[in-house]
């Protein structure tokens, strides 16, 4: 056998640096363009938003059928002055449903999927660039399929993504109650146009989850932490997040077991939809159908308080319709 | 087709096999309908044998291995050259590694039969209900490691080197690009890290540095499967044929055998060993080397030597002296691993899958194949190292605290080759019970600091809630008045599959954790 060739003191120094190099290389790259310092260094301050006008459309139907839907969605829309005149070509469209559970739509768990179809598909119509997109409770990609809501968007032709835990960024909340600095998902702060598509569901810890906790679903970070002092965490994801537009689905209310657990038993076909700006006026009207006074429920009381918007449904702006 | 080809074809089949078999590890990230990936660990013989031995019954989920064993009876041991994909990983590894490193060409021809004591020891080892066949047969150590150890290896750096361009301005137009095409088509749904990963693949690799001592080390000299194959090889219908007229004893043909079946100056063949590679064929300058079709029962045998040379055959035969070394090395084996090591955990945490057997049914009836792994849509499947006894190990648990049973779900026993995992329909996944949840109140923010939390309870996918909770008026720390809504489990419709304890916000060890039921039974 060959003797082996000498190693130099040079050459293994080399050697030595090259690999010590390749090993650190990737943690230190990492480090240097995955700063969580940097996250926190300066959180992006937001405007103020003022509360948007409390007008509400209220439309009920005869039933659930798809065809309904659409009706009832377009004659509501018509009292805004229809989804053309909202949304203007090439704008840059969020509609935020709630696909959080593993559950199929007669378990009133996620937004109907039909009305998130319709609803994509008018602001396709409309011009508009569409995005759907929640962070969901359970695993992603099962909840997407679920709900049916990834098949209603694949039929609506617009564009469904999972959550990108990249793109949340910190911002500071003016005025907050309990959270100065949250972080949230930057797609629907950089959106032109945001829709908040809620279900009204029963929900033990907030005793509601309609629009306004609907919102938790762009919020990053640790998510079971929020909850404590929910109430007060909920009015300041409505602070920090401007909605343009709210379609509250009331087709299917789950009156109990909720957010997630409730069965056929458990839901309720109210075949309602409730349209307006305010998501503080569209949870407390939608939260009539659950308790008798909307004060009853922490969080839009202390949105009232805050001067958000009107809670009491007998001194709000309603249009009730029927199809 | 000229003869030479031959070893073309061959390579180029082992390669699409070899792809094909990749193909369908990653098309298991599918969450919704993976029952076609349950076949892959069904091929092999050898562990349906050591299931039957096992579980003393039939397991006739193994059919499909019945094929190849037919095949390998008219084909011989074609198996380890054309199809296995570890047998096809360990080639490209002689190719890009060990022939580099000179090993010396000296064959070893007595390693030969050590295959047939890790055979044997692993049948004895089935009968007394240890399952070692799992863990050392190729076809589900291919499907473990790749599955769960080099596929998560080569997402997460993936993921690190997308997400260290993602900052980068301009570039990161291209970069995510290309990510969103393989978080499209390539990468799984959910983060994919394995608890235990590095055990999984240190063994993996220390079967791909084997090849070190010798070309297909594990081939030749360890793998159970191919003993089988090796033992089916020597009655095989296709055999190597040398015309002594045309052979110069170049010896090409002999260096060029990955197996080291040849013998006697190029002209005689270990029948058993030959995985009809024919690279021989290729080798050959002479055509002196022929594949024929022989059937020894019908008319006469031509293969008949007229070498005079004075090699004998090469003793690979399985002594008597060996089958009692190996009976014995079986026997200490069995004394070793039933005597649970005192550091071994109870049972207490280890939550099987749903529609898992009972933990020694289990335990007989698993192949380790971590296809339940694979496929688990939430990343809570892990492998199971020593922690729980030896012979649980490469067995699939629950941790919850990493991911959480999936309420719609039943992807791991779909998947599951053996029925270790028996198929649970959706519809009865609601009832079945892997475990129960329990409240550590010592860590619980309502218990302990008496504020409203109840994220377990939102978590909870039972129908009708298994965590519920009751409003009471108590004195907090300082002395005031507040009302706290606190949880509490209902045991009975609890089904343990950890929804709380994995979205529980405590930092660390979750407040409420999954266990096997607390009270012990009289059995």
């Amino acid at each position: 056998m060959k003797h082996k060739e000498h190693l130099s003191r040079k050459s293994f120094l080399i050697k030595a640096a090259v690999v010590a190099g390749g090993i650190f290389a990737p943690s230190f790259l990492n480090k240097f363009f995955n700063n969580p310092l940097k996250k926190y260094r300066n959180p992006v301050l937001l405007n103020a938003a003022q509360p948007a006008d409390g007008r509400l459309v209220v439309i009920t139907g005869p039933d659930i059928k798809k065809q309904t839907i659409e009706k009832m969605a377009m004659k509501a829309l018509d009292q805004f002055g229809g989804m053309k005149s909202l949304i203007r070509k090439g704008m840059n469209v969020v509609i935020k449903p709630n696909i959080a559970w593993n559950s199929p739509p007669e378990n009133a768990a996620n937004t109907n999927p039909d009305l998130v179809e319709i609803v994509a598909r008018f602001c396709k119509e409309a011009g508009g660039r569409v995005t759907i997109f929640d962070r969901t409770c359970s695993s992603a990609r099962l909840s997407y399929k679920r709900s049916g809501i990834e098949d209603a968007a694949k039929r609506a032709g617009v564009n469904i993504e999972f959550i990108d835990e990249r793109k949340f960024i910190n911002v500071k909340v003016p005025n907050a109650l309990n959270s100065e600095i949250l972080s949230i998902y930057k797609p629907i702060l950089d959106a032109d146009f945001v829709i908040n598509m809620p279900i009204a569901k029963h929900h033990s810890s907030s005793r509601l989850t309609i629009s306004m906790k609907n919102l938790l679903g762009v919020i990053g970070g640790n998510r079971g932490s929020l909850h404590w002092n929910l109430h007060e965490n909920i009015v300041d994801f409505t602070k920090a997040i401007k909605c343009d537009l709210i379609i509250c689905d009331c087709l299917r209310i789950l009156t109990n077991h909720g957010p997630n657990s409730g069965t056929p038993e458990d839901v309720k076909e109210t075949r309602t939809l409730i349209i307006g700006r305010n998501p503080v006026t569209v949870d407390a009207y939608a939260s009539t159908f659950f308790v008798k006074s909307p004060s009853e429920i922490k969080y839009l009381a202390l949105a009232y308080r805050e001067k958000m918007g009107e809670i009491n449904p007998g001194k709000m702006n309603i249009l009730k319709l029927t199809v | 087709m000229k003869s030479r080809h031959w070893a073309k074809i061959r390579a180029i089949t082992q390669l699409v096999i070899w792809c094909a078999f990749i193909v369908v590890i990653v098309a298991s990230r599918d969450t919704t309908d993976n029952t076609f990936f349950s076949y892959l660990p069904r091929i092999s013989p050898f562990l349906g044998l050591s299931i039957s031995l096992a579980t003393r019954a039939v397991a006739d989920s193994f059919l499909p291995a019945l094929v190849f064993l037919v095949l390998a009876v008219i084909l011989g041991r074609f198996f380890c050259g054309w199809i296995c994909p570890l047998g096809a990983t360990i080639d490209g590894n002689d190719r890009a590694i060990a022939d580099r490193v000179k090993i010396s060409s000296k064959k070893k021809i007595s390693i030969k039969s050590w295959k047939y004591i890790v055979l044997i020891t692993a049948m004895i080892l089935s009968i007394f209900g240890i399952q070692l066949a799992g863990s050392i047969d190729p076809i589900s150590l291919s499907i473990r490691s790749y599955g769960t150890v080099i596929f998560a290896y080569l997402d997460s750096l993936l993921k690190l080197v997308f997400n260290a361009l993602y900052y980068v301005p301009l570039l990161n137009i291209i970069s995510e690009f290309i990510y969103s095409f393989l978080k499209d088509y390539l990468l799984d749904y959910n983060k994919t890290q394995y608890y235990n990963h590095l055990p999984v693949f240190l063994f993996f690799a220390f079967i791909l540095l084997l090849s070190l001592f010798a070309r297909r080390f594990w081939c030749k000299a360890l793998c159970p499967l191919g003993a089988i194959y090796s033992l089916t090889g020597k009655i095989a219908f296709l055999k190597r044929y040398v015309d002594t007229g045309k052979c110069t004893n170049c010896l090409a043909c002999e260096k060029n055998c990955r197996m080291d079946a040849i013998f006697n100056k190029g002209t005689g063949t270990i029948e058993g060993e030959c995985i009809k590679c024919f690279d021989c064929l290729k080798a050959c300058k002479f055509d002196a080397i022929k594949f024929r079709f022989s059937f020894p029962y019908i008319g006469k045998d031509k293969n008949i030597l007229t070498s005079d040379s004075t090699d004998p055959y090469p003793d690979i035969q399985f002594t008597r002296k060996k089958l009692f070394s190996s009976v014995a090395a079986s026997v200490i084996a069995v004394s070793m691993f039933k005597r649970k090591p005192a550091f071994a955990k109870d049972h207490s945490r280890l939550i099987r899958p749903p529609g898992a057997l009972s933990e020694q049914d289990f335990i007989n009836a698993c192949v380790r194949c971590g296809q339940c792994m694979k496929v688990c849509p939430t990343n809570g499947l892990h492998p199971v190292l020593f922690e729980y006894g030896p012979d649980a190990v490469f067995t699939p648990q629950l941790i919850p605290r990493l991911g959480f049973c999936e309420k719609n779900c039943n992807q791991c026993s779909a998947v599951c080759p053996s029925g270790a995992l028996q198929l649970v329909p959706l519809a009865k996944k609601e009832t079945t019970v892997i475990g129960t949840a329990y409240i550590i109140r010592d860590l619980c923010i309502p218990w302990s600091e008496y504020t409203d939390c109840l994220v377990c309870e939102e978590m909870c996918p039972t129908n009708k809630k298994s965590i519920i909770f009751k409003e009471e008026s108590l004195l907090n720390k300082e002395g005031r008045k507040v009302r706290v809504k606190l949880p509490y489990v209902r045991e009975d419709i609890c089904i343990g599959c950890g929804a709380c304890e994995n979205k529980c916000p405590v930092q660390g060890d979750a407040a409420i954790q999954v266990r096997t039921p607390k009270k012990t039974t009289i059995l």
